[in-house]
């Protein structure tokens, strides 16, 4: 039964992924990319990481979706929809089947002649779990035994996102798009946003023993943020620009901070004291959670800031 | 067949489908979706193996997978601002060698 | 098998074809607005039907709570964002379009004007 499952599961992503890549209309591709993201959440369940369902649930799906949805509103404004758009030649589909064949035979050679792994991992993680400092071992695993990645992690979100404000230009004013002026949508508005507050507070308070984190409640923050923004309530405009800014690197800063602070004890980098590991990850998750939430929401809005006018945006194409 | 092992399958799916949307499609909007189907398909990739030769849920893969996730789609509004920019420079959702072919 | 697993079952396949209905409604209505009659009313009570059936499968008052919230967040998610769908494409003047054999006396008023407007992206 359970197989069953699985498989129109596995029938259902791949059927999902291949309409998704040959549909002709942009929109259709883009819809059932986000349909993807939903039936890759339920896949997660099925192969047991609820954390990761959570995460592709929010942020696979939904920020994903409501960018690429967001872009292809825009280029439609511009008038480049190139729905009808030449199909590629002929010899491009050879190479692109030849090479898709390709992969996929080398990776299913791997997957069948798969190596005896070396050492038991998930025995390590929980001998190693009572010195944690939390009861939830994929928060263990993120925030003390691999620390280093997420550190890393966090950094490369801080660069995308610095990257993204370097190309934007003086003229883009961040506050143009016009906002949905609709009451019902402002009345729920009121409802909405306070639910969805707590239900982030709730993740990063569950991510200690339970399912949650930093990730999934960053993402819940990023979605409030980027609806208030959609509904026209800008976020930037009520804050000053410096606050953003601090925002933004808030998370880094702090995680760092706490990283870098052991080697004053004489202790290696990123380790926590005996007794303190608890309190310590939880700061950093709160730090991290505000951060990740400003993060994207500013990915969003570098995202969708307007055009140039036509006369100052130099050589165009037509 | 475990679901671990169909999902590594799906994995290796999507991996296959999105290396040929990325080398076939010329609208960029088009390869990045496609790009995106590669890395969810690495992801299920990642965790249906070392589950399936662990024989239990894995924590640590899961959790490499979660902050995959948040930088794939740092990764993803990141091509997307370049997109704009690209196409607010010249005027096309193409890269200049993928006029002519 | 007990008689509240039959129970269960029953509520919850019932559920399931709630949502079979809406989708056939959503790929076979002609326009936008039938289109959301079929997905809000369908999705509804599918997944009302459906939380009703989960409640008895854990006996806890706390998950209980959790489960008929999220049947609530969705039907105002729902109800929300069906009403922004049709509010934009009113906007955008995305015609009505008439079954055979009836009047087209429900028409918006500068239907003229709709053909270059009606794009594809709510009905889609």
């Amino acid at each position: 039964m359970n197989l069953l499952i699985d498989f129109t599961l596995l029938i259902g992503i791949l059927a999902i992924a291949l309409t998704c890549l040959i549909s002709r209309s942009l929109f259709r591709s883009v819809v059932f990319f986000i349909l993807l993201g939903l039936m890759l959440a339920i896949g997660w369940i099925r192969l047991g990481a609820p954390d990761i369902a959570l995460a592709e649930a929010a942020i696979g799906a939904g920020i994903t979706g409501v960018l690429l949805l967001d872009t292809l509103g825009h280029l439609k404004k511009t008038g480049n929809l190139e729905n009808d758009e030449p199909a590629p030649g002929r010899k491009r589909l050879i190479l692109a089947i030849v090479s898709s064949f390709t992969l996929v035979g080398l990776l299913l050679w791997a997957v069948f002649n798969q190596p005896t792994p070396a050492i038991n991992i998930h025995l390590l993680v929980t001998e190693a779990m009572p010195e944690s400092g939390v009861s939830h071992p994929i928060t263990a695993v993120l925030l003390n035994f691999r620390s280093y990645d997420t550190l890393l992690e966090v950094g490369v979100l801080v660069l995308a996102v610095l990257v993204g404000l370097a190309l934007q230009t003086d003229q883009q004013a961040q506050d143009s798009l016009p906002g949905l002026p609709n009451p019902l949508l402002h009345a729920c508005l009121t409802l909405l946003i306070p639910a969805m507050l707590i239900t982030s507070m709730y993740l990063l308070w569950a991510g200690a023993d339970r399912p949650g984190g930093a990730f999934q409640a960053g993402a819940m923050l990023a979605a409030a943020f980027i609806l208030l923004h959609i509904s026209g309530i800008k976020l930037s405009s009520q804050v000053s620009h410096r606050m953003m800014q601090a925002g933004l690197l808030l998370g880094f800063g702090v995680f760092l901070a706490v990283a870098t602070s052991s080697l004053i004890g004489g202790r290696p980098l990123l380790t926590y004291p005996e007794g303190g590991a608890g309190m310590l990850i939880l700061l950093i998750e709160l730090a991290l959670t505000l951060s990740i939430g400003l993060i994207l929401l500013s990915l969003f809005t570098i995202a969708n800031s307007p055009p140039h006018h036509k006369d100052q945006g130099g050589d165009h194409g037509h | 067949m475990d679901t671990n092992l169909i999902f590594t399958l799906c994995g290796v799916g999507l991996c296959g489908i999105g290396f040929f949307g990325f080398i076939y499609h010329r609208h960029l909007l088009r390869r990045l979706i496609a790009f995106n189907l590669i890395g969810n398909g690495t992801f299920l990739i990642m965790v249906g193996f070392a589950q399936r030769g662990q024989g239990v849920t894995d924590h640590v893969i899961q959790a490499l997978v979660l902050t995959g996730i948040v930088v794939a789609v740092a990764a993803t509004a990141l091509g997307l601002v370049l997109i704009r920019r690209w196409f607010q420079l010249k005027g096309s959702t193409q890269l200049p060698e993928d006029d002519a072919s | 098998m007990t008689l509240l697993m039959i129970l269960q079952s029953i509520l919850l396949i019932s559920g399931a074809l709630m949502f079979l209905v809406g989708s056939i409604g959503l790929v076979r209505f002609p326009d936008t607005y039938t289109r959301i009659h079929a997905l809000t009313k369908a999705d509804n009570v599918g997944l009302g039907l459906i939380v009703i059936g989960l409640i008895p499968a854990s006996f806890s008052v706390l998950v209980t709570l959790k489960i008929l919230l999220i049947w609530l967040l969705v039907m105002l998610a729902s109800a929300l964002s069906g009403h922004l769908v049709a509010w934009e494409a009113r906007a955008q003047q995305v015609p009505l379009k008439p079954s055979e054999g009836e009047s087209s006396k429900e028409t918006f008023s500068k239907r003229e004007l709709s053909t270059k407007e009606s794009s594809d992206e709510p009905s889609d």
